[in-house]
């Protein structure tokens, strides 16, 4: 019973969060105070916090930690297909009907228009992750390098991260 | 294939810092330039789609990327590649490191990690304009975008839907005169 709870929970949260991680906080924190009055406010600002250091989606690890928290690594497997779910099944309709109608006209055209807007949305993802980190010359180096080796220099995302890691613990 | 596609997931699952946008830059040297498996061009589509339905993009990403390598199997793979280093590091956390979470040298890498990401984003940005025969213009557009939602704080769906229909109307008034 107490997982049909949490699947049911977690797939209206995976059903209903349009733009993903910040979105979804709302609606966790409501679905949370309605059914499982016993967590408290403060772990939900904890798994931002946990989210933040950890890597996947915000939807992805909190599905994970309330699923434990509600009903241990079976609460946990089943919160996180339930927020999967939604995704899995509109992405592939969506995937289908692209695949058949991309080569009409109009819908060519509407997808050549969004492009724009694409770079508009991914450059407000780059200043969401900036913000969070201190505002001083440092940041702005390690910015501008990692920028710069990546375009550039063809240098692996990856391994930047883990240098700019390494960097940071120095450094500061 | 599939077993390719699971590991390159993984690896992207395993360093998706800070939400979704942040997987493209390692989804776009793994599987566009490096595989070769699906076109610049399809990869924008998937940022369309991602974005229009609900859900997690970084999820949504997966979805797309490994549908159009190996169909609804490729798509399974994918999502679960980046779902699972998400899911063990969250068990570990809530089991045995939930005390270090305000540990100092913690915070100074990440520190050094944030900025990067930043960089590792926008450099993605470069890179599709420069593979989608994107000009200035284009670039003018994306940071106007970008700005109205810092502004008005606006769900991307509705900007997909105006810039997307803008297109199909320039495209008819043109196609009548």
């Amino acid at each position: 019973m107490i997982y049909l709870k949490l699947f049911l929970s977690f797939l209206k949260l995976g059903m209903f969060s349009f733009g993903g991680g910040y979105a979804m906080i709302a609606l966790l924190e409501q679905e949370m105070q309605m059914n499982y009055p016993w967590i408290a406010e403060k772990e939900i600002v904890d798994i931002l916090a946990i989210s933040e250091m950890t890597p996947g989606s915000i939807a992805i690890n909190a599905a994970t930690f309330f699923g434990y928290r509600v009903g241990g690594i079976f609460g946990a497997a089943i919160s996180t297909m339930a927020v999967v779910l939604p995704s899995f099944v509109i992405m592939n309709i969506l995937i289908y009907l692209i695949n058949k109608y991309k080569k009409l006209e109009v819908v060519d055209r509407f997808l050549y228009g969004v492009r724009p807007i694409i770079l508009g949305l991914i450059i407000s993802g780059a200043y969401a992750v900036g913000k969070t980190s201190p505002l001083n010359i440092k940041s702005l180096i390690i910015f501008g390098l990692t920028f710069y080796l990546v375009s550039f220099k063809k240098f692996n995302a990856i391994y930047a991260m883990i240098f700019a890691g390494i960097a940071g613990a120095i450094i500061y | 294939m599939l077993l390719e596609l699971f590991l390159i997931f993984l690896k992207v699952g395993a360093f998706t810092f800070g939400g979704g946008f942040a997987m493209l830059p390692i989804i776009q040297e793994e599987i566009v330039d490096k595989k070769g498996w699906i076109e610049e061009e399809d990869f924008i589509n998937s940022l369309v789609v991602a974005q229009s339905s609900p859900g997690p993009i970084a999820i949504n990403l997966s979805i797309y990327t490994g549908h159009a390598v190996a169909g609804i199997r490729g798509a399974l793979v994918a999502s679960l590649g980046s779902i699972l280093p998400s899911f063990v590091i969250i068990l570990v956390v809530v089991k045995y490191l939930y005390q270090y979470r305000d540990n100092e040298i913690v915070d100074n890498i990440f520190k050094g990690v944030t900025p990067a990401i930043a960089g590792l984003i926008v450099s993605a940005v470069y890179k599709l304009m420069k593979s989608g025969n994107m000009g200035m213009d284009k670039l003018l557009m994306g940071v106007l975008t970008f700005i109205i939602i810092l502004v008005f704080n606006i769900t991307p769906i509705y900007l997909i839907i105006t810039g997307g229909l803008f297109s199909v109307i320039r495209y008819k008034i043109n196609k009548e005169n």
